[in-house]
């Protein structure tokens, strides 16, 4: 499969940068189709792709950890032990 | 954001679900998650909603995660990235829906994301090489780095950044992608067995 002419979009899809009635925004719907029919191309440079996304999510600003509440922490379990006892 | 050393064992269990197994998970997240959501949205309350169903949709999705580590190459997806991509899509979901939680939480794409999520041994090694990445980025002129904020901590499509920035698409098109192309080959490099001039 010829996927080349996509190769300056799939950090574009990730971000869903195109918007409507971008390029990115078409093309997403051919990285879609291809995703789907198990593109070998696709699928590496998807990959490639996320590292690059994952990257800049969180070093194109500087931010500080936050520390959730104990509360919030007990809330999440709380909500998977009875998603868990609903399986 | 470290990537857990132990996040391939962790998903095993959350995929068994084991509740204890995503308390761990969490404790060695959320911080950094907490952080992103909050920098994509204005409400504290919302950014802990948002990292909280973010790991509850973990706790569903785990044994499709584990489902990909079968295939032949042993090494496990990126719990790290799966989370951030997560994170950034509920959060800028809720952001686009006023606070409110949209259907979908905006992570639909993210179903498939399975099949071509990186190794968490790529993830460590960015991890790890972090502080020469940030160089990397102090590399790009800083008008890209507002192009690429925006983008990805805002969510604005190419056209809002050019009405925001009062620039014209195409040129907000060259940058972006200008900016993209730079990071990928540098990422290559610092990824790579051989080494560049960074």
């Amino acid at each position: 499969m010829d996927c080349q002419h996509l190769d300056d979009l799939y950090e574009l899809y990730l971000l869903g940068l195109g918007g409507p009635g971008g390029a990115a925004e078409i093309d997403a719907a051919e990285i879609d189709a291809h995703v789907e029919r198990g593109c070998p191309y696709c699928r590496e440079r998807l990959r490639e792709a996320t590292q690059v996304v994952y990257f800049i999510t969180h070093n194109v600003r500087p931010m500080r950890p936050v520390r959730p509440s104990p509360e919030m922490r007990a809330e999440l379990l709380r909500r998977a032990r009875k998603l868990r006892s609903s399986d | 954001m470290p990537e857990p050393p132990s996040a391939d064992g962790l998903l095993t269990r959350i995929a068994e679900r084991d509740a204890s197994a995503l308390a761990e998970l969490y404790d060695l997240m959320a911080p950094g998650l907490l952080a992103l959501a909050r920098e994509i949205l204005s409400s504290p309350k919302d950014a802990a909603a948002v990292v909280e169903d973010v790991f509850l949709w973990l706790f569903k999705e785990a044994p499709a995660l584990r489902q990909h580590d079968a295939s032949p190459d042993p090494i496990g997806a990126s719990v790290a990235a799966w989370l951030t991509l997560s994170t950034r899509a509920a959060a800028l979901g809720r952001r686009r829906a006023g606070g409110r939680v949209p259907r979908g939480h905006g992570l639909e794409r993210l179903h498939r994301a399975a099949a071509w999520l990186p190794k968490s041994q790529a993830i460590r090694l960015l991890d790890e090489r972090r502080e020469l990445l940030k160089k990397v980025m102090r590399q790009l002129p800083e008008h890209q780095i507002e192009v690429l904020s925006l983008a990805v901590l805002e969510g604005c499509s190419e056209t809002e950044i050019a009405t925001r920035l009062s620039e014209p698409l195409g040129q907000v098109r060259t940058e972006s992608r200008a900016a993209l192309r730079f990071l990928r080959h540098r990422l290559r490099a610092v990824l790579g067995e051989w080494t560049a001039n960074i």
